[in-house]
């Protein structure tokens, strides 16, 4: 079953996902200083960094699931739908337009998120039908596909927490790629998983970034961003303090914060 | 026909007929008040959730009336109430007619604004019950506001309110009786009319508890399946 997400026809070459100098304070914690990045299509940028260093709140900006307080987001060369900074909370201005764009990027969660009172077919059917209108049974073939893609068809009608986590995050991500989407974003998918859990995600996540697909992936799973990514950025205390291709990053870090990250986090 | 099972018999001697009929104006009387209830009080729950201050304050301050207020009392204020209130209204309208509060809408009434105080409460914990990241979930892959409560939300709050609702029913069913002091012929006063009028009070009230008690009885096996069904597929069943 091939997905490669659309290429966009035309133009010079471009940023697929552009995020322009986002700010997100939490009342008196400034979690964002200006952070920006850049991803072509078909590539992944991996956000790594201790905990607490924003990487998670960037990647939560990018969906809108938090409002940057200043900042631009840029996806396939449509701009996000945001009130104009005057000082004050920033406000979503056209919602259905936001809606949008969340369709068609999708996140898997730390905490996979399934819905409890769903199984895991429905799981996967629930949003291409009720967000997108697609049709019910062209969907249903497509969500059985993409459960025997990752290998859990056998378990299309349990319900999740009947599944193990592993299973879970797996039905998850199917649910992520039913939507067809422009931009996967992994939001830290393993770290809630028991360690002898962890490779079967990574595996099918392995998989995703060889089709092309375009992710952008906070993970402390080192050996994967390094073999995955074309582009690894070190977040630190809210600003990037570092970013390059895995090769420069993991072999010559430049930053003090960096090594010391990367020197705890390896050995 | 003597005896207990003479009196309670069906027919023109017995006043088996009054009390199953009694019986079905308790029954009436309950499920309207669950329903007008089960609305108001999704209503209430609504307005303590909500962003803006005003609507929170009315909602307590309803909420704090009621929980302070004894039942009995509260079907009197409404039954008296509502009767002043709207004969009030009609006098201004310029209206020169009698208006009678039908007892049994007030008993209705007064039972549902009873019921919701507390299923707003039921439901505001069943709201908070539903975990945030399955929230957050629906609203990233581009659901609306409306699409995420209805389809996400709502269907798991009755898996953590049944519970409480199914004990709040339970309390309703009784206070039924109470309905009697506005008279309204539920079960009760009419074991009360059968007693005075035989002198066997002990008869018609032991009756009118077994009848109380069948009701209970079936409340609980259907709230058990419920539960059951609203727990479908979650961890431990």
């Amino acid at each position: 079953m091939d997905e490669v997400p659309e290429r966009s026809s035309t133009g010079p070459i471009q940023s697929y996902l552009s995020v322009q100098n986002i700010y997100k304070r939490y009342a008196e914690l400034e979690v964002l200083k200006g952070v920006s990045l850049e991803a072509a299509q078909h590539e992944v940028v991996s956000l790594i960094g201790a905990s607490g260093s924003g990487k998670s709140t960037l990647l939560r900006c990018i969906n809108l699931l938090a409002i940057p307080d200043r900042g631009d987001i840029w996806i396939d060369g449509v701009r996000l739908p945001l009130s104009q900074d005057d000082g004050g909370p920033r406000r979503i201005r056209d919602q259905k337009a936001v809606r949008l764009m969340r369709a068609r990027l999708a996140m898997v969660f730390q905490s996979f998120n399934l819905w409890s009172h769903k199984t895991i077919i429905e799981n996967v059917m629930e949003a291409p039908i009720h967000v997108l209108n697609a049709p019910k049974a062209e969907t249903r073939d497509k969500a059985e596909a993409l459960l025997a893609r990752v290998g859990i068809a056998d378990k299309r009608n349990a319900y999740p927490a009947q599944l193990s986590g592993g299973q879970q995050q797996r039905a998850a991500i199917a649910r992520a790629l039913c939507m067809e989407p422009k931009i996967l974003l992994f939001d830290e998918p393993t770290s809630a998983l028991d360690p002898e859990l962890v490779g079967e995600v990574l595996k099918v996540m392995r998989d995703l970034a060889a089709e092309g697909r375009t992710m952008v992936v906070v993970s402390h799973e080192m050996s994967f961003v390094r073999e995955v990514s074309n582009k690894v950025i070190f977040l630190h205390q809210g600003g990037i303090a570092e970013q390059g291709t895995p090769a420069e990053l993991f072999r010559r870090p430049q930053t003090e914060a960096c090594q010391k990250f990367l020197s705890n986090i390896l050995q | 026909m003597t005896g207990a099972l003479g009196l309670l018999s069906f027919g023109d001697g017995g006043w088996g007929d009054e009390l199953l009929r009694g019986t079905l104006v308790t029954l009436q009387l309950a499920v309207c008040a669950l329903a007008l209830g089960l609305s108001l009080g999704l209503l209430l729950s609504a307005m303590k959730l909500s962003k803006h201050r005003l609507p929170r304050y009315i909602g307590d301050l309803y909420i704090a009336f009621i929980r302070a207020t004894p039942e009995f009392l509260i079907l009197l204020l409404f039954y008296f109430g509502i009767e002043r209130a709207v004969q009030a209204v009609l006098v201004a309208v310029g209206l020169d007619v009698a208006f009678e509060m039908p007892r049994f809408l007030a008993a209705v009434i007064g039972l549902a604004a009873i019921f919701s105080a507390y299923a707003a409460e039921v439901f505001r914990g069943a709201y908070m019950a539903v975990p945030n990241g399955q929230i957050e979930a629906a609203i990233a892959c581009g659901m609306s506001d409306w699409q995420t409560f209805n389809r996400v939300r709502l269907p798991q709050m009755w898996r953590f309110a049944i519970p409480g609702l199914g004990n709040l029913w339970m309390v309703l069913l009784k206070d039924t009786s109470l309905a009697a002091v506005i008279a309204v012929d539920d079960l009760l006063r009419q074991a009360k009319i059968g007693s005075e009028s035989t002198r066997a009070p002990l008869t018609f009230y032991l009756a009118a508890g077994a009848i109380y008690l069948v009701l209970t009885g079936v409340s609980d096996l259907a709230r058990n399946g419920l539960e059951r069904r609203a727990r479908r597929g979650m961890a431990g069943v």
